[in-house]
């Protein structure tokens, strides 16, 4: 059922076929211009504002965030900082011993002939 | 009272500045003796590097003159199985020179190859002292008479002329692969031996260490580092084992060589010892 404006049953010159079918108002969901005709646009701002602020604070709560994370890691970086040295060598050392598998054989003799001749 | 604020900064910059110029002239006074120990490692650390380059770069060549000689081996296959289909002059020419030149092309190989060995047999420090100058002499005596055959058969254009000079190559050089393994035992049990006294020296450092955090004397830490002490003796017995083995029989010629094919049976324990004592090691840091 299509609703009819109470206003426009007051055009005695228009028939009812001649009338529109619809109400020939804007179907857009935020029209600024039905906002500007509104006097009391105060609850618009205080909403607003509202939003932006929480969203400003959701921003500041994430960077926050990864700020201390960063600095946990750096925290972990300068205690392992004496270790370093050590763990180092010791890394150095477990690399060197799989360099030296005695299973692998790095040097094997090259496939030459020597008894090849021309005869 | 800007005046006075702006006074202030300036006059405690003026004094932080100084404390920083006054604080080098404390870490200038050091000891001689540890200035000389770091020039000593200097130069033992340079010595390294500069053959370690020149494993490096003999390594490259090497592989380069490998691949050389596989192309010319092939076109002097090629040219023999001509020779046996064709009997012509020109076949016979062509294998002359496929030949003599596939002859260079392997003391090249050969060359460069004994030499690789010969740097790596220098750079490993592990190696008992007896053993590694008379690897070395033999290396370089291999190597000297194979450079001067490769000059000699560079020469030669007569057929029966490097027919010969092949033929007694074949005949001097026939244990030359022999030396090559005996020295590759050498270097497998050097290494090992070298990872070994690294590692002693690490965990005599780690004591250190946890004896100035005051972890050492807690028990937990004692019985790892006691531990890790008993893993690094067996390693140590296995190697010394090994090295009275080698000194035994390297009395006799090629013995050392017999070695070479159960290497990898006869040097896993010591492996695998070594990798638990490594192990070892690292977790005692993270205790």
């Amino acid at each position: 059922m299509s609703l009819r404006n109470e206003n426009s049953q007051a055009n005695q010159t228009e028939f009812v076929d001649q009338a529109p079918f619809l109400d020939n108002k804007s179907s857009r969901i935020f029209s600024l211009g039905e906002i500007k005709k509104n006097k009391n646009l105060r609850p618009f701002y205080i909403l607003s504002f509202s939003f932006v602020l929480l969203v400003a604070i959701f921003f500041l709560i994430i960077t926050s965030r990864k700020q201390q994370v960063e600095e946990q890691v750096l925290n972990e970086v300068e205690e392992n900082s004496a270790l370093d040295p050590l763990s180092q060598r010791a890394y150095e050392l477990r690399e060197d011993l799989k360099d030296h598998d005695p299973t692998k054989q790095s040097l094997p003799f090259p496939q030459v002939d020597l008894e090849f001749n021309i005869n | 009272m800007k005046k006075l604020v702006f006074f202030c900064l300036v006059f405690f910059l003026f004094v932080s500045s100084v404390q920083a110029q006054e604080m080098p002239s404390i870490e200038d006074a050091q000891p001689t003796s540890t200035t000389e120990d770091s020039v000593l490692k200097t130069d033992l650390i340079w010595q390294k590097e500069r053959l370690d380059q020149e494993i490096a770069a003999v390594k490259a060549i090497y592989q380069s003159q490998l691949e050389n000689y596989l192309y010319h081996d092939k076109l002097y296959r090629i040219a023999y199985d001509q020779y046996q289909q064709l009997q012509t002059l020109v076949s016979i020419e062509d294998l002359n020179q496929k030949g003599k030149n596939l002859g260079v092309y392997r003391d090249d190989v050969l060359i460069s190859y004994l030499d690789l060995l010969r740097l790596n047999l220098v750079a490993t420090e592990g190696v008992e002292l007896s053993l590694k100058t008379k690897f070395l002499t033999q290396l370089e005596a291999t190597i000297t008479y194979i450079k001067s055959h490769q000059e000699n058969l560079k020469n030669l254009n007569d057929r029966d002329q490097i027919s010969l000079s092949l033929a007694t190559f074949t005949q001097d050089q026939k244990n030359v692969g022999r030396l090559a393994e005996g020295v590759l035992v050498l270097l497998s049990a050097g290494n090992l031996q070298m990872i070994y006294d690294k590692s002693l020296v690490l965990k005599k450092d780690i004591d250190v260490y946890l004896t100035e955090k005051g972890n050492l004397s807690l028990p937990a830490i004692d019985r790892a580092s006691s531990e890790t002490n008993r893993s690094l003796e067996s390693a140590k017995l296995k190697l010394d084992s090994f090295w009275s083995e080698i000194i035994d029989r390297a009395e006799g010629n090629w013995n050392l060589a017999n070695f070479y094919d159960d290497l990898p049976r006869t040097m896993n324990p010591i492996y695998v010892n070594l990798s638990q004592s490594i192990s070892y090691l690292s977790e005692l840091l993270s205790i």
